[in-house]
């Protein structure tokens, strides 16, 4: 090893504690570059769920079709396709807590001879006859907790019941996406489908194929289609045929969006620990002003004292960016296996994303050095005879407007104003340091305010209606659901009441949007709050609705989005045609996320050419306790369709629960990244704190040598950290405001999320807090090092 | 009873594996009123033995009693505020605090003692630059004056608590010839007015002027 070698490594054991923060800085730093692996993790992981699945590259629903074992081999047996499987799902309902729930029962004909989109079951036994096994999801996603040797109670769509034996647990990814949504899925046999139906045949078809080009699949979809309506009772698909492209994944570009913005917070997590490593070289540079000066005077020339620093920082870069790294796979490994268990029910095994390391340690080295570079370069300029003259304590403070101001400071006990003059002494440390605490306060304040917006936003959803139940009928035209429906259901029992409404899908200006035809005098909507009070426009007039008047209430949001105004006509793309409406008012609740439009029933009703029928009511019950609502919407879902509507009962208060939950889990993600920010910026100042320390430990032995108790010292420099986390405070919180519009605007642009841009009073006063008590938490340790010196000792000290 | 008494005081440094001593079993009187200066060689123990007299720095063995007080027993803040109070020292560079002006650097010592009000502090304080000759300097920082004022405002820091005892540690070191006398003449006149001054330098000229000469080497006394 190189003298030169020998004098950087030295350099960084000298002050032990400064380089061991300054490493740890960067281990954070790089760390966050670690999130970046997440996505590409997630999704190696899905894949081998999917490979182990044997996922369909087609799959097909047709209505209970028989297939005999001849059938299934010449299918598997097409051109272009490699293998194949049949399942038969049933829609059926349970009881859940006193309500009743929608099912999934799918039958699989043999659970040892699986194809495609295999049911794997992880626990218990195979079902057989009238026994299931209970998809992972149901307990993952908080839909039922069942355990082996439970019973459930099914109702098939002809209400009669059937009780099934749960022998274990099972999974698929297909059929387990269902539980994210509230439906229980429970895989069985054949045979209990058919016996709970009272129908034979198979509803899936499943098939991989060997060729997966998109033209190739669609040919293979025609001869699937051909072959079926040649040999069965087949005359056409229910649905599109659902062609997989190779990869895809449900969830795949909402969770790589979610990552991204994880991404953009660890940049910032790396951006603040810039301003650390900087200072850091800074003060080492400041410290050996003596020995550059001596480095040169005994012949070393620039370019050896800039390698000398160079190698220094390039170290302290290996050696955080190394940690960093491995911190950065295991966090990814877990925030990915957390995620992938919540969101997909399965433990995602060990992995690494060996790019995203490769990309980590050449951005952490890289970052190190560029952020000495401006410390390095100052070493070139230090000339040999000021360098060796530099002694004692510098008296270079008072030549600037900034000292000058500070001086003017008054009514503060001495101690207290040598500790904010004492902030100008190194300007540039102080506003790296201000601008840290600024930064970590702004991520805090927007985070917070973000997380707010959230709930607000759940909040705004639901708050505004004031219905219980939404039932809700498939349309048919055959059976349309009109005025004396509503009758029979408000005259159930536990209903106060029942209103009609229409509610269909839109397009304004290609955006999908909710538009719902209400009642004039609805009571199922409080929009006195968000809209009347709000002054931004009304509601319409009992005259306006009588004459189905195109007028419409439009959400915030799609007011935004669009650039529409009160008074301006939209045109609202339906099933009939588009349909000019005026827009009379534009409401501040976000049910939809504030993509809807309201408009009268009539209306609604004259455009879609639906007479006076309508699709569904909001219902009011008589009690507001959740017993009461479940046992209600059973009664109104069962009274539906014994007038034989297919009714979809929706329960306000699950719904709700649900959404607060979901928000609430993603806002903690974002506020626990935002955490790591003030983890960094606590660590820097409590590294400016150091460095100042350090630099002023001849000062420290002098206030010793005239009489200086501990809690004088303690008072010097606390007053400097707490003043520079005061100013770094005040600077965040127009900077808060302004991360949390970033925050917002990216929502809304990545996620098409119409997030309020909320900026609480309450998180100015709590960041305070925050920032005073963690300033005053992490400058005790460093105080303890500046109280404990021996002013012997430190007089001494160079 | 002298007013320093210095018994079989040792002081061993420790660094590494090496280990230097800096003083070996030191006995020393100095009674109340003398001017004392201590001389020899570098690394012969003078600034040691001074900063044993201050209390900045721990003996190794034996006592360092001042005015009957063992200050060698004494706990760390003790200690500190007894300084405040009982000793004044001048250092060769100064040491001014750079944030403050020369009063305020003055009335710093009077702050930690809190010795009576602020108004009265700063009345002390001005007349302690007064009698230094820096009664026209008092609001300018330490970087507005030459190195021979802020020795001035050192001393008069030194002084504005009345300590008994003056220190200068090579207090001359860093002025030219002029100001070194000056100064001199400045310590000369306190000791006349009953204050004990001793100052360690490397300067024959102000060592010659002492009334009492103190010489050191290898950590011993060699005349007293």
């Amino acid at each position: 090893m190189s003298a030169l070698l020998k004098k950087s490594w030295k350099d960084l054991s000298r002050r032990k504690a400064r380089t061991i923060f300054t490493i740890i800085t960067v281990a954070l730093g790089v760390m966050g570059i670690g999130l970046f692996a997440i996505t590409p993790l997630a999704d190696g992981a899905v894949q081998a769920e999917l490979n182990a699945e044997k996922m369909h590259n087609i799959g097909v629903r047709v209505t209970d079709v028989p297939l005999t074992a001849e059938q299934l081999a010449e299918l598997a047996s097409l051109d272009n396709i490699d293998r194949m499987s049949p399942q038969a799902e049933l829609l059926v309902t349970i009881e859940i807590g006193g309500r009743r729930e929608r099912a999934l029962l799918v039958g699989i004909p043999d659970y040892a001879d699986q194809a495609v989109d295999v049911v794997r079951v992880t626990s218990g036994e195979v079902p057989q006859g009238m026994q299931v096994v209970t998809d992972q999801g149901n307990e993952a996603n908080g839909v039922i907790t069942l355990a082996e040797g439970d019973d459930i109670t099914v109702q098939d769509p002809a209400h009669a019941t059937h009780q099934l034996l749960v022998t274990g647990v099972g999974k698929n990814f297909i059929h387990g996406a269902a539980t994210r949504n509230g439906v229980a899925v429970f895989y069985t046999s054949i045979d209990a489908i058919e016996q709970i139906s009272g129908r034979t045949g198979f509803t899936n078809l499943s098939f991989t194929v060997k060729d997966t080009d998109p033209a190739a699949m669609a040919g293979t979809v025609e001869v699937i289609r051909d072959y079926l309506v040649a040999n069965t009772s087949v005359v056409a698909f229910d649905n599109l045929a659902d062609v997989r492209e190779e990869g895809f994944w449900e969830g795949r570009e909402i969770f790589s969006q979610i990552m991204s913005y994880m991404g953009i917070l660890a940049l910032m997590i790396l951006f603040v620990s810039l301003f650390l490593i900087a200072n850091t070289m800074n003060t080492i540079v400041s410290e050996q002003t003596r020995e550059i000066a001596m480095m040169k005077a005994i012949g070393a020339t620039r370019a050896t004292v800039f390698r000398s620093f160079l190698t220094t920082s390039a170290l302290i870069g290996f050696i955080g960016a190394g940690i960093g790294a491995g911190l950065g796979i295991l966090v990814a490994f877990l925030v990915e296996r957390t995620l992938m268990k919540q969101s997909f029910g399965f433990d995602a095994p060990f992995g690494v994303e060996w790019p995203t390391v490769g990309i980590s340690l050449a951005v952490g080295v890289g970052v190190v050095v560029l952020a000495s570079l401006p410390a390095i370069f100052r070493t070139l300029r230090v000339s040999v005879v000021d360098g060796l003259e530099s002694h004692g304590i510098s008296a270079d403070y008072g030549h600037t407007l900034l000292d000058r101001a500070l001086m003017r400071v008054r009514g503060l006990p001495r101690v207290v104003q040598m500790g904010v003059r004492n902030a100008a002494r190194r300007k540039g440390r102080s506003v790296s340091t201000i601008l840290q605490v600024a930064f970590a306060v702004a991520v805090v304040i927007a985070m917070l305010n973000g997380g707010d917006a959230f709930v607000y936003m759940t909040h705004s959803a639901y708050d505004p209606w004031t219905w219980d139940l939404r039932a809700t009928v498939a349309d048919d035209s055959s059976n349309p659901m009109a005025i004396e429906t509503a009758a029979r259901v408000e005259g159930l029992e536990g209903v106060m009441s029942a209103e009609r409404v229409y509610r269909t899908v839109a397009k304004v200006n290609d955006r999908a949007v909710s538009l719902s035809g209400y009642v004039q005098a609805t009571q199922a909507l409080a929009y006195d709050t968000t809209l009347l009070e709000k002054g931004q426009g009304r509601w319409w007039t009992p005259e306006e609705a009588a004459a189905a008047i195109p007028v419409v209430v439009i959400g915030e949001a799609l007011s935004r989005f669009e650039d529409i105004g009160l008074g301006d006509t939209i045109e609202l793309m339906t099933a009939t045609g588009a349909h000019p409406f005026e827009v009379i008012g534009i409401d501040t609740a976000f049910p939809e996320n504030g993509l809807y439009a309201y408009a009268p029933l009539e209306a609604v009703q004259a455009v879609l050419q639906k007479g006076d029928a309508v699709n569904g009511f909001f219902i009011r019950t008589a009690s507001s306790q959740p017993d009461t609502i479940d046992a209600t919407s059973r009664r109104v879902s069962d009274a539906l369709e014994g007038l034989g509507y297919q009714a979809d009962v929706t329960v306000k208060y699950v719904v709700a629960g649900q959404a607060v939950a979901q928000n609430q889990g993603l806002a903690g993600m974002f506020l626990m990244m935002s955490f790591i920010v003030v983890l960094i910026v606590l660590i820097g100042l409590m590294s400016t704190l150091v460095m100042n320390i350090l630099d002023r430990t001849k000062e420290i032995g002098m206030l010793r040598c005239i009489g200086a108790r501990s809690r004088d010292v303690r008072l010097v420099f606390s007053s400097e950290g707490l003043f520079l986390a005061l100013l770094g405070w005040i600077l965040g919180l127009p900077l808060g405001y302004i991360v949390n519009q970033v925050y917002v605007a990216a929502m809304a642009i990545g996620m098409k999320l119409t997030m309020p841009d909320r900026y609480a009073l309450v998180y100015v006063g709590l960041s305070l807090v925050f920032t005073l008590v963690g300033a005053l938490i992490v400058i005790s340790f460093p105080l303890r090092r500046a109280t404990s010196m021996k002013p012997g000792d430190a007089i001494r000290y160079e | 009873m002298a007013l320093i008494q210095l018994r079989e005081l040792r002081k061993t440094y420790k660094t590494g594996k090496l280990e230097f001593e800096a003083l070996r079993g030191v006995d020393l009187d100095i009674e109340e009123g003398q001017l004392v200066a201590i001389v020899g060689p570098s690394g012969s123990g003078k600034s040691t033995m001074l900063n044993m007299i201050t209390g900045i720095d721990r003996p190794s063995g034996g006592s360092v009693t001042i005015a009957g007080d063992r200050i060698d027993q004494m706990k760390e803040d003790t200690l500190a505020a007894w300084r405040g109070a009982n000793v004044g020292i001048v250092f060769q560079f100064f040491q001014l605090f750079p944030t403050l002006t020369a009063l305020e650097n003055v009335m710093l010592p009077m702050d930690f003692l809190r010795r009576g009000s602020v108004a009265e502090r700063r009345q002390r304080a001005r007349e302690s630059l007064e009698l230094v000759g820096l009664g026209d300097k008092v609001e300018h920082l330490p970087s507005e004056l030459s190195g021979g004022q802020q020795q001035r405002v050192a001393i008069a820091r030194a002084l504005v608590n009345q300590p008994k005892v003056l220190i200068g540690d090579e207090p001359t070191g860093n002025l030219d010839s002029r100001t070194e006398a000056a100064m001199f003449e400045l310590f000369d006149e306190l000791n006349k007015q009953g204050k004990t001054v001793i100052y360690v330098t490397h300067s024959p000229a102000l060592a010659a002027k002492a009334r009492h000469r103190v010489e050191m080497i290898d950590g011993q006394l060699v005349q007293a």
